[in-house]
C-alpha cells in the first residue's frame, strides 16, 4: 500500500503574478522553479538566471523542500538580477 | 494582438521622473506595472522608481529595491508589463546588458528605450524604441505604426500610484 504523502502549500510570488500550488515537500527546488517558471510563461532558456527565494535565503536548487525546512503556507520569491543597462 | 492601455498620469510621471536624471546626463530607469484585461490587453496603472545607481552610460537597480517591488506587485496584485530606460545621445539600440538585464523574460514583456537621457516630447512612445520579448532570449522591434496602435494613452483607470522603493 503506497504510502500517503502530505502535500505542502507555496505561494510563489515573481513580476509575473503569483502561484499558489500544492508541491511535495521532496520536490527538488529546480523543480519548483521550472513549474513556477511554466506557469509565468517565462522563457526557460532563462532558467539559470533564477532563482527562489525564501524570506532572506536563495535556496539550493538541488536540495529538496524539506530538507530545506520549508514549511507549508511558505511564499516564496521567483528572482533574477535586478534590472540594469548601459553600454 | 495584445495591447497596452497607459493612464496619461503613469506616463506623466515616467516623463518627470526619467527628465530629472536626463538634465544632470543620467540615465534613469522606470517600471510598469499593471493588471491583464479579460480580452488579455494591458492596463498599466502603476509606475515604480526603485533606488538605483545613476551614470551617464549605465543604470542599475538595487537588489533591496527590487525585492520590495516584487512584494508591492503581490500586494497590489499587479504585474511588471514594461521596463523604460533612457539612452545617452545617439544611441536608440539597446546594448547586451540591456537585453539581458530586464526584470523578467516573460514572453511579451515590453522594454522601452527613451533617447536623449529623456529630455524628448513622452506624450506618446513615438520617439522611443520599444521592443518586445519573444521566448528564445529575441526581443522583436516595434515599428512605429505598431507602437501607435497598441500602445494607447488612455485614462480609464483611476488608481495610478506613483512608488518611490
Amino acid at each position: 500500500m503506497a504510502q500517503e504523502q502530505k502535500l505542502i502549500t507555496l505561494t510563489i510570488i515573481s513580476a509575473a503574478g503569483t502561484l499558489e500550488e500544492q508541491f511535495n515537500p521532496h520536490m527538488k527546488v529546480h523543480a519548483v522553479k521550472v513549474r513556477a517558471m511554466a506557469h509565468f510563461k517565462i522563457d526557460p532558456a532563462t532558467a539559470d538566471r533564477y532563482w527562489l527565494r525564501y524570506q532572506q535565503t536563495r535556496l539550493e536548487e538541488e536540495k529538496t523542500l524539506e530538507e530545506l525546512g520549508i514549511p507549508d503556507k511558505a511564499q516564496l520569491y521567483l528572482e533574477t538580477q535586478p534590472p540594469a543597462a548601459g553600454q | 494582438m495584445v495591447n497596452f492601455y497607459i493612464s496619461p498620469l503613469v506616463l506623466k510621471a515616467t516623463d518627470k521622473y526619467l527628465k530629472r536624471g536626463g538634465k544632470r546626463s543620467l540615465e534613469s530607469l522606470v517600471l510598469w506595472a499593471g493588471r491583464r484585461t479579460q480580452n488579455g490587453d494591458y492596463c498599466v496603472v502603476t509606475c515604480y522608481f526603485p533606488s538605483q545607481h545613476h551614470f551617464p552610460a549605465y543604470v542599475e537597480v538595487e537588489e533591496w529595491a527590487m525585492r520590495e517591488v516584487l512584494s508591492q506587485l503581490y500586494l497590489r496584485k499587479q504585474i511588471l508589463v514594461a521596463q523604460i530606460h533612457t539612452h545617452p545621445p545617439g544611441i536608440t539600440s539597446p546594448s547586451e546588458t540591456d537585453r539581458l538585464r530586464v526584470s523578467i523574460h516573460r514572453e511579451g514583456f515590453i522594454h522601452i528605450i527613451v533617447p536623449n537621457y529623456g529630455l524628448i516630447p513622452l506624450e506618446s512612445l513615438l520617439h522611443c524604441s520599444v521592443y518586445e520579448y519573444e521566448t528564445g532570449e529575441r526581443w522583436r522591434p516595434l515599428s512605429a505604426g505598431e507602437i501607435k496602435e497598441r500602445f494607447i494613452i488612455d485614462d480609464h483607470e483611476v488608481d495610478v500610484k506613483r512608488c518611490r522603493v
